[in-house]
Formats: C-alpha cells, structure tokens, sequence
C-alpha cells in the first residue's frame, strides 16, 4: 500500500456513470477476479422490482399524508399518482424477469457496503452532535474519525498526519468563513460565551 | 456609453472590481455558497462608495460566483450554486478522465462569451426585451417549466422510465412545506421546521454531493484518489479553440441564457438546463453528454453567465430583478436613493453603462484569473480519498447549514444524500431528481396561479391562449417526439 506522503495515484476515477449500473458491476467484478457468468442468476437483484418497490414506498407515505383541497394538493397528487404507476410499472417488469439485474447492491449490503455505512454512521453521529458539543470541535472529530477511518494502511505517521490535515482544515475553514465571510454557524457550547 | 466605459475604468471603479471578482471566485466555488448570499454580505459595504463603484463590486461578485460555481462542479462533481447542476454533469466526467483543467478553462472561457453576449444585450437591447419578458405570465412559466422538464430524456441514461421516476420524485420533494397558495403545511408531519420547505441549495448538495462522497469511499480500496492529473502545457489555449470549434453551441448556449436571464424569475438554473438541453438535441452524438463533453459543460456555464448579464435588463428597464441577486443589486440602488425603471437609462446614463461596462470587465478578469488558476484547481483531485471525502462532507454541511442557519437543512441533505446513493445503485440517474428539485418551486406556483386564473375564463384559454405559450408547447411536443424518435433509432441500431 502506498505510504504517507507518496500516495501516488495509479488511479482512475469511480466509474459511477448510472446508466452504466450492469457495465459497472461487471467491471467489479472482472476486478475482484470473477466474470459475471460465474455468478448464478439467482444471486443477481432484479433492479426494476427494488426500484419500484422504493418508489411505491415514497408513494405510500406521501398519498397517506395528502390533503383534499384542490389547488393546494392537485400538483402532489397528480405526481404521487404517477409515481405510482411508474413504481407499479417497475415491479411488474422486476416480477416477470424483464428489465436489468444487477448485483451492484449486493455489495451494498457486503464488502463495500460496509465502509459506506461505517462512513454515513461518522457522518449522521458528526451532524447529530454539531449543536451539543459545537461545530468546529464536531467538525475536526469527524474529519479526523473519517479519514483515519477510509486510511488502508493505517500506522501512527499517518493518524498523526490525520490530526493535523482534520485541524488545518478547520483553522483555514474558520478563517475564510467566520473571520472573511462573516458565516454564522452553530456556536461551541463547551466554550464561554 | 464611451463616458460610462471610462468610469468602468478608472482604478478606483478597476480595484472595486476585482475586490468583487475574488469575493465571487470564492463564494461560487464553496458548495452552498450562492452569488445572493455573496452580494448580501458586500450589500452592507456600497453604502459609502459612489454607486458606480458599488455596482460594479456587486455585479463582478455576481458574474465571477456565477463562473467559480463550475469549480466544485467540475472536481467533486458538486455544484457550487444551483445554476452548476448540469457542468457537473459532463465536468466532472472531464475530470474523471483526467481534463479537469480543460473542463475549468472551459466553464471560464464559456463564461466569458456568456457575460460579453449578457452583457452587450443589457446595454443595447434591454427596451425591447424588457418588453417581451413582461408577457410572460404564470402559463408561460408553467409552459418552460415543462420544456425544461424533456431535458430529463437526454440524462435519464438508459432508462427513460426510471429518468422520468426521479424528475417525479424531485418535483415531489419540492412540494414539502407550506402551500404558496393556500398556507398548507404539506408533508411536514408535525415538525415545525419543514413548513419552510426544502431549501433547493441544501437539497442539491445532498442530490450530488453526499452520493459523490459516498461513492468515493465505496471505491477506495481500488482508486485512492478521484482522478489523475497531467501538467499539459498550452492546455488553456488548445481548450479554449476547442471551445471556438463549435461557436454555435457557445453562441446559442449564451443567447439562450440571456433571455431566460431576462424573464423575472427564471434565473440561472433554468438558463442553464434549457441551453443544456438545447446543446444535446443540437449535438450530432448526443451519447456523449453525461460522459465527458466539452459542449455540455459550455452550454451549461455560457448560459449561466448570460443569465446573470440578461438579468439585470428588467432590473434597470423596469426595476423588477430577473433572479435574487438581481433583487440585492436592486436594493443596493434603492439604496442610493437610486429608482431603476424606463427613465433610469435617460436619468443617469453614467451609472447605467458603467454598471454594464463593470459586468463585461469582470468577465474578462474571471476568465484569467480563472485559467490562471485552473492548473492548480485541477491538482485537488490528488488529494487522496480518504481526506476529499470528509472534506466534502464537512463544506457540504457547511453549505446547508450556512444557507438559512437550520440543522434540519443539514440532515434533509444528509438524509436526502443517502436516499440518492441507494436510488444511484438501483439504476436512477441523480440528474433527473436535481432537475425535479429545482423545477418544482416554478412549476407549480405557476401552475396554480394559472389555475386560478382559469376560473375567470377557461383552461384552454390561459394555458393555451398566447403566442408564446403556444411556441413553448410546440418546441416542448418537438423535443419529446425528438427523444422518442432518437430512442426508438438507437435501439434499433442495436438490435
């Protein structure tokens, strides 16, 4: 793995383009060293059927909570009923077998799926605790937590190293928003005021 | 107009510009930041100047945030301001590909052209097409709203239906919060802060930005930075004649921009997805878009800045602002104890075309220190992975918080970011949500209000009665049958 400061990018960007769901999801697997017909079908998610449940999901909880009067609600109303159609379009199309599968969620749920979730607990904990504990000592918490976290080859130079980036961050970030800008943001409760 | 370009240009006038130059590179450039809340917090500092100095600073502010917006879009593929949402789309597949610097040069080279046509149209053309913007009234609005909506054909990616499912799903996001008609609270479920709605800026950063992030640390094992960077000499100049090779999009990219800059109330935003949408129906290989092409990033950033130009001809024709900053810039001259409307031209020529001079200058001074700077812009993207991604996570709260100063901004972002992610693997391009999200505070105001306006007449006559309603509906009819009919070619070239 690389080493501090000599991070050299052997890389490319994330090929997320999301029309290209099947292509991505074969080009994963081709790198962890497996081809898509390896895979048995049964393991793959038909896309359309998770989408339209999603979206008869969204429906459900905007139509329960819609109102009557005309002019107020015929805009949501008119678009809820057509995400539904649409959702139960898509969960027809998923239960006859139509349409992309893909087993770009599975690692979702595995593998990568983890540090994803791992990254939005950092992320959800930082916003939660922004107005207890205070902004910018929330804000170096998190940077630190996260990229010590997303840090392959983890060693005391670089936790070091970590600390440091999470406060210049926050010391330039306080001078170009509070000091230049004027930003107001959540003040520090442990501090006096 | 001479006497105005001299004021423009004596130092004093030179100096305030550039102080709103570099004021508008940073707020366009930080995610959450928009070119309204830059000319607030210059606002308060026009009081003691002349109001040519005031103007220009205010108006460079405006002109170089509506170009530095493209900076986060085209690095970590997060808009800067809401006009950004479709740079993104191709800039930072540009990036991606290792051309970020070109895909920066670009936006500021576009962005030039863009403020020069906006610019040259306010100063020259604002009588007349203040005109024509006032006969656009709710259908009207209505009308583009729809027209804007088809460009959900060109970035649905491979499946139209699921592209469709997400403009939906933005457009219903933009109804949480209270009625514009009747003052109902909608889809608030009893908390107090959701009355206020959605703020589109924390949404979109939540739309693009946090699904970026989190597709970041999804990849990190295999690509511990974003994108690769090349230093290529001569890149601003090669980028730029490319840019020059297709002087059509770059021209109808800026007229089109100018003229929805016009029209009180559409904006940037609006701008910027119509003339992206153009710029794929004009392309002769419209697969590229979303991929990396040089044109979608020049529609996108030319009509923005023409936009900005084209707003500030209702504001001086007739005191009505064309977008919110427009409506600051309006106070900083109410301010003066200056009143803009038809006689203004005539009253205080020197004010006016200096103000116009400003804007064009500005322009030139974004573009350079914008190229000036884009190598080492570009360069971020070797920032490893794991200290991008909570970085971007931090400005982007930053960002929605920063914007009305409301924690619940802050987790409908986050909560919205990770609802995106999940749509993202399941094949539901964010684009469409974006344009949904912005398009839906337009749409259905001027729906109701024209609803509402039918009562008195009929249906037919309000939503089809104008002209120009009737040639909104025409090129709406035009471009659907157009992606149909594309569709329809492509499959079955490949079948």
């Amino acid at each position: 793995m690389p080493t501090d400061g000599s991070e050299k990018p052997d890389v490319t960007a994330t090929d997320e383009t999301p029309e290209g769901a099947n292509s991505r999801a074969d080009t994963s697997d081709v790198m962890q060293g497996r081809t898509a017909e390896e895979d048995p079908e049964t393991s793959r998610i038909p896309m359309d059927l998770v989408g339209g449940l999603f979206l008869l999901c969204v429906v459900a909880v905007f139509l329960l909570n819609a109102g009557e009067d005309p002019l107020d609600w015929i805009f949501p109303l008119s678009l809820s009923y057509m995400l539904a159609i649409i959702g139960l379009y898509l969960v027809v199309r998923g239960l006859l077998g139509f349409g992309d599968k893909t087993d770009t969620l599975l690692p979702v749920v595995r593998g990568r799926g983890v540090d994803v979730s791992v990254f939005t607990v950092i992320a959800v904990i930082y916003v939660v605790l922004v107005r207890a504990i205070g902004f910018w000592t929330m804000s170096a918490v998190m940077l630190f937590a996260g990229s010590v976290y997303l840090d392959s080859a983890r060693s005391k130079k670089r936790v070091v190293l970590a600390a440091g980036v999470a406060l210049a961050v926050c010391a330039a970030a306080y001078v170009l928003l509070v000091r230049v800008l004027y930003v107001p943001l959540p003040p520090e409760q442990w501090l006096p005021a | 107009m001479l006497e105005g370009l001299l004021v423009a240009l004596t130092p004093a006038s030179l100096l305030f510009i550039a102080v709103g130059v570099l004021a508008g590179i940073v707020v366009g450039a930080l995610p959450g930041f928009t070119a309204t809340m830059g000319t607030a917090l210059l606002l308060p500092f026009t009081f003691a100047l002349p109001p040519e100095q005031g103007l220009a600073m205010l108006g460079a502010l405006y002109v170089a945030s509506q170009m530095a917006d493209a900076i986060p879009a085209c690095l970590v593929n997060t808009p800067g301001t809401p006009s950004a949402m479709a740079t993104a789309w191709d800039g930072f597949q540009l990036t991606k590909q290792g051309r970020g610097q070109a895909a920066i040069v670009a936006s500021g080279f576009s962005a030039l052209v863009g403020t020069f046509i906006g610019g040259f149209t306010f100063m020259f053309l604002s009588a007349p097409l203040a005109d024509i913007a006032l006969r656009f009234g709710p259908p009207e609005f209505f009308w583009i709203g729809v027209f804007a909506l088809t460009l959900i054909g060109s970035i649905a990616g491979d499946s139209l239906i699921k592209g469709i499912a997400g403009g939906v799903l933005g457009l219903l996001v933009g109804t949480i919060g209270i009625s514009a008609t009747g003052a109902v609270s909608r889809y608030t479920f009893g908390i107090s802060e959701l009355r206020a709605g959605m703020n589109v800026v924390a949404a979109l950063i939540g739309v693009f930005a946090v699904p970026q992030v989190l597709s970041m640390v999804a990849e990190r094992r295999k690509h511990l930075t974003i994108a690769t960077y090349e230093r290529q000499p001569g890149i601003t100049l090669a980028t730029v004649k490319e840019v020059l090779g297709k002087p059509g999009n770059l021209v109808r990219s800026s007229a089109i921009g100018t003229f929805v800059g016009i029209l009180p109330g559409a904006g940037g935003p609006i701008a910027t997805l119509v003339s992206y949408n153009e710029a794929v129906r004009w392309s002769k290989d419209r697969k590229k878009f979303g991929k990396g092409a040089l044109e979608g990033v020049v529609a996108s950033e030319a009509a923005g800045n023409g936009a900005a130009g084209g707003a500030m001809v209702p504001l001086i024709a007739l005191g009505i602002p064309g977008s919110a900053p427009a409506a600051v810039i309006l106070g900083a001259l109410l301010l003066q104890g200056i009143q803009p409307g038809p006689q203004f031209f005539i009253s205080q020529p020197v004010v006016v075309y200096s103000f116009a001079w400003a804007i064009i200058l500005s322009g030139v001074a974004t573009f350079f220190i914008g190229a000036f700077l884009a190598g080492s812009l570009a360069r971020m993207v070797l920032i490893p992975v794991r200290f991008l991604a909570p970085i971007v996570m931090f400005l982007s709260v930053v960002g929605a918080f920063a914007i009305r100063n409301n924690m619940v901004d802050v987790f409908l972002m986050l909560g919205l970011g990770v609802l995106v992610y999940l749509l993202w693997k399941a094949g539901f391009h964010p684009g469409p949500i974006g344009l949904g999200i912005i398009l839906g505070p337009i749409v259905e105001p001027a729906l109701v209000q024209a609803m509402a306006m039918a009562q008195a007449v009929s249906l037919a006559d309000v939503f089809l009665g104008s002209a120009v309603s009737k040639g909104l509906i025409a090129l709406t009819v035009v471009s659907v049958v157009w992606i149909l009919w594309t569709n329809e070619l492509e499959r079955r070239h490949a079948d």
